[in-house]
């Protein structure tokens, strides 16, 4: 056993740790340059074996995409390249992005990178890696104070070694060391701001499987690292007056322990007990505040699932979470916080032929410290039932419901009026719930129809009584029905029917309730009229009108004073042509009516609007995987107001998103 | 189902879940889980305070609220405790010098107060369209063009002008504030006089 151990520790921690001094010690043939290490992953990741047993079935894709609209062009690659040998896996990719700003000149965003995997399963347990990432960023708008550069490169040596162990159980052991170099520059009005910094992640991870007994299963990992990184950071102002570097060296330390005990004791039944504790630290030049910064972060999180399918199509599921986040920044402190939330969910589902149920509750506690402002405790509970039925042939019968409330209560200052209670100024409650109820009929799959009715309600609540004034219930109604119908083999029309009433009552002054309702019929008639061509004509009708919806005198009736209407016709055509596979020709035009009459004041106006849309569409495929996707519309509209001052607008534009990809 | 035996027989039937069903809708509410708590009474401030759970209700609040005695709890209530001011360079000439130092919620509370209770008559327009900065999930950044009629004690001017470019970001309780501000004169308007020199001219003491 003890010859095991020191096989593991040799081949996991020795060994990379030997080759990268080697390598990368003084005067070693790859000595870093003194530069960076930054945002480190808190895992060291695990080579599958599947790795190595599935040759890619295309080792290598590149693709091109180009794009261009109203404001910005841009042109994008991707080269991916997986050679593959038995006990060999590689991979080398790499990626390159432009956007310019189409009108001003200078703005541009430039990003690349670069990365490249070797994994060699040395022996049967043993795998040997070694990756290298390079990416570079930056960002100019043409003005030279408003310039940023980033770039980042690291180099990692990883050894995985599976340990022969007993009773089942599979343990495996990284062990990686990842040299990381970052350099960030910003440009501003009077001076520029650079850092360069370099550091050595050493890692070291286990990962146990042990199948404990028959049902009970026991998966735990272990990870800790540590960085000793170097910064510096350089100021230099653009008359000369201070040229200023500061060296400083801030050790990093991250930890991470996971545990989850997974119980199966009885046949589709399941209880999973899982625990996580991290602490990571991070150091990192801070752009916007041009200083270096320390973040470090302290979770836990424990988790309970419980789940059973006692009978065919009937399940439950159960979790219990508690998860505590603790945040400290060294330069931005208005980040600092302490994060605990507990939250309880389940859910009930039922599923036969003929029945489909559903009900989910969730309660939710977040309490929130150490923050600058909004301190407090979030309480969230949630409840949704969903509800369907067939009630004979293809007739459906679907009920649905839910019930919200969430409560923000930030500080705990005695209420002066209520000494009993505490509130503070921002503490509010919305409460919410929905009712829907629908019937839906499908006699072919081209031909049905669904009518629907629903409200829901929205409650604001502010507790204050300098904010309770504005506290508002906020009704909806809604009625809609649908239609599908083939008139023909061809040809087909669709029909949506849309009424809908808004109704804003606030709590204490009436004299402010509003109402507003809007009709919308839509109405889609397609004709494909040969295997190559289709014909499309949609029209849309859509009427809306607001006002007061108070009563004359405290007490009396609610009547409607309506202050604005508008009304909307839209009537468009779509001819679409597919004269080689995989490319399409549209031409689509559509003229819309508006007008807006104030009841009020008696004034009127109207707009007319026409678009032209000329587009081609591509998906096609070329010899051996090659293909071509996307689209280039031209887009025209004109625009006439008609009012008292009238204007007339025209706007012309291209649109494309063109894509090449390639497998070979 | 295999082993569905070792629990007790009739536990899990489809009416023993239909009755959990039943007994978790009905203890939702009866137990008032879902009911909000009672608010204290507005009293005589009868403006109604839109809440912040769009950003355009921001926007909207300060329009309506700013200006207004009775508004500025509402206006107040719009502004993160961490928000900053820029003003422009042009209204720190004489007469406000050093109006603009430490500029903090707290300041713009009083200073929007003595506006509110100087003005004789008030009239803010953020005009429309207003051009979309920063449009993200939990960020948004608008310019406005704005204009300000106003008449009051402390200065003659009747007349501001500028761009205001507000950013609102949406804090952890989902409520949209007023992070950042910045007040520049409008190019294309008559006066060069802006919110800001408004501003200024009304902190007064403090």
């Amino acid at each position: 056993m003890i010859r095991r151990l020191a096989g593991a520790f040799l081949h996991t921690v020795a060994l990379p740790v030997v080759l990268a001094i080697l390598l990368f010690g003084p005067g070693g043939a790859l000595e870093p340059k003194p530069a960076a290490a930054q945002e480190y992953e808190d895992y060291v990741e695990v080579v599958s074996d599947s790795l190595f047993e599935m040759k890619p079935a295309m080792p290598a894709s590149y693709t091109s995409t180009y794009m261009h609209d109203q404001s910005r062009g841009g042109w994008t690659q991707n080269l991916d390249y997986s050679p593959w040998w038995k006990n060999l896996a590689t991979n080398i990719s790499g990626s390159s992005g432009t956007s310019e700003d189409v009108i001003r000149q200078g703005s541009r965003s430039t990003n690349g990178d670069m990365t490249g995997k070797l994994n060699w399963r040395a022996k049967r347990r043993l795998v040997l890696s070694l990756g290298g990432t390079y990416s570079m960023s930056s960002v100019a708008d043409g003005n030279r104070e408003s310039r940023s550069e980033q770039r980042r490169s690291a180099l990692s040596l990883q050894s995985q070694y599976q340990v022969p162990t007993f009773l089942k159980a599979q343990l495996t052991i990284i062990g990686s060391s990842e040299f990381r170099r970052d350099y960030d520059l910003r440009a501003g009005a009077a001076q520029i701001d650079s850092s360069y910094l370099s550091g050595r992640l050493d890692a070291l991870r286990g990962r146990l499987l042990w199948p404990l007994v028959k049902g009970a299963t026991f998966l735990g990992s272990v990870y800790g690292s540590r960085n000793r990184p170097v910064t510096s950071v350089r100021s230099l102002a653009f008359n000369g007056s201070k040229d200023t570097t500061t060296t400083l060296v801030r050790p990093e330390q991250n930890a991470v322990f996971t545990g989850a005990l997974t119980i199966e004791p009885l046949r589709a039944t399941k209880l999973i007990l899982e625990a996580r504790r991290n602490g990571n630290d991070q150091v990192y030049f801070d752009l916007g505040q041009l200083k270096l910064e320390q973040y470090s972060n302290d979770g836990r999180f424990y988790h309970v699932h419980a789940e059973a399918a006692p009978q065919p199509g009937l399940a439950f599921n159960a979790d219990a979470t508690m998860k505590q986040t603790l945040k400290e920044y060294e330069v931005r402190d208005n980040l600092n916080a302490l994060v605990t939330t507990r939250q309880v969910s389940g859910v009930i589902a039922y599923s036969s032929p003929t029945t489909f149920a559903f009900l989910n509750f969730d309660v939710n506690r977040t309490r929130a410290e150490l923050q600058k402002t909004g301190n407090g405790i979030t309480l969230t509970r949630a409840l949704a039932v969903n509800l369907s039925r067939r009630v004979v042939g293809n007739f459906w019968l679907v009920g649905l419901g839910s019930a919200t409330l969430s409560s923000y209560r930030y500080l705990f200052t005695p209420d002066p009026g209520d000494p009993g209670r505490t509130f503070s100024r921002d503490d509010r409650d919305v409460a919410g719930g929905f009712v829907s109820v629908g019937a839906r009929y499908l006699l072919t799959p081209r031909c049905s129809t669904a009518a629907n009715f629903s409200i829901s309600r929205t409650h604001n609540v502010a507790l204050d009584s300098l904010l309770s004034a504005g506290n508002i219930a906020t009704t909806v109604y809604q009625l809609n029905g649908s239609i599908r119908m083939p008139l023909h083999r061809n040809l087909s029309i669709g029909q949506d029917y849309i009424v809908t009433a808004t109704d804003r009552a606030f709590d204490y002054f009436e004299e402010n309730d509003g109402l507003s309702r809007n009709f919308r019929i839509e109405t889609t008639v397609a004709d494909t009229l040969f295997p190559f061509a289709y014909l499309r004509v949609d029209h849309r009708y859509y009427f809306f009108d607001q006002g007061d919806f108070s009563p004359l005198v405290s007490g009396g009736p609610r009547l409607y004073g309506i202050t604005t209407e508008q009304a909307q016709q839209t009537l468009e055509g779509t001819i679409g042509l597919r004269p080689v596979r995989g490319v399409t020709l549209i031409v689509r035009q559509s003229l819309s009516d508006t007008e807006n009459r104030d009841m009020v004041g008696g004034a009127r106006n109207g707009t007319d609007q026409w678009n032209l849309s000329l587009g081609l569409e591509l998906n096609r495929t070329f010899w051996n995987g090659a293909g071509l996707t996307g689209a280039i519309r031209r887009e025209e509209r004109y625009q006439n107001v008609t009012s008292k001052v009238g204007s007339v607008e025209e706007e012309n534009h291209w649109l494309a998103l063109i894509s090449f990809q390639k497998g070979f | 189902m295999a082993g569905t035996h070792f629990l007790p027989k009739g536990i899990l039937t489809r009416a023993a879940a239909g009755a959990l069903l039943a007994f978790l809708l009905a203890g939702g509410v009866s137990c008032d889980l879902f009911e909000t708590r009672k608010p204290n009474d507005p009293g005589g401030i009868r403006f109604p305070c839109a809440t912040l759970d769009f950003p355009s209700n921001v926007f909207t609040n300060i329009v309506q609220a700013y200006g207004r005695g009775d508004g500025i709890p509402c206006y107040v209530s719009n502004l993160s405790d961490v928000l900053v001011f820029d003003f422009d360079d042009a209204d720190s000439l004489p007469p406000f010098p050093n109006q603009y130092v430490g500029w903090t919620k707290s300041i713009e509370q009083r200073v929007a107060q003595n506006i509110a209770s100087g003005a004789d008559s008030f009239f803010l327009q953020f005009k429309v369209p207003y051009t979309s900065v920063v449009s993200q999930p939990d960020v948004q950044t608008r310019r406005y063009t704005y204009e300000i009629k106003f008449k009051g004690t402390a200065i003659a001017d009747t007349l501001f002008q500028g761009l205001a470019v507000i950013t609102v970001r949406k804090n952890q309780g989902g409520q949209w504030l007023v992070e950042s501000w910045v007040d520049r004169p409008d190019p294309a308007g008559t006066t060069p006089r802006t919110w800001g020199y408004l501003r200024g001219a009304y902190r007064i003491g403090f």
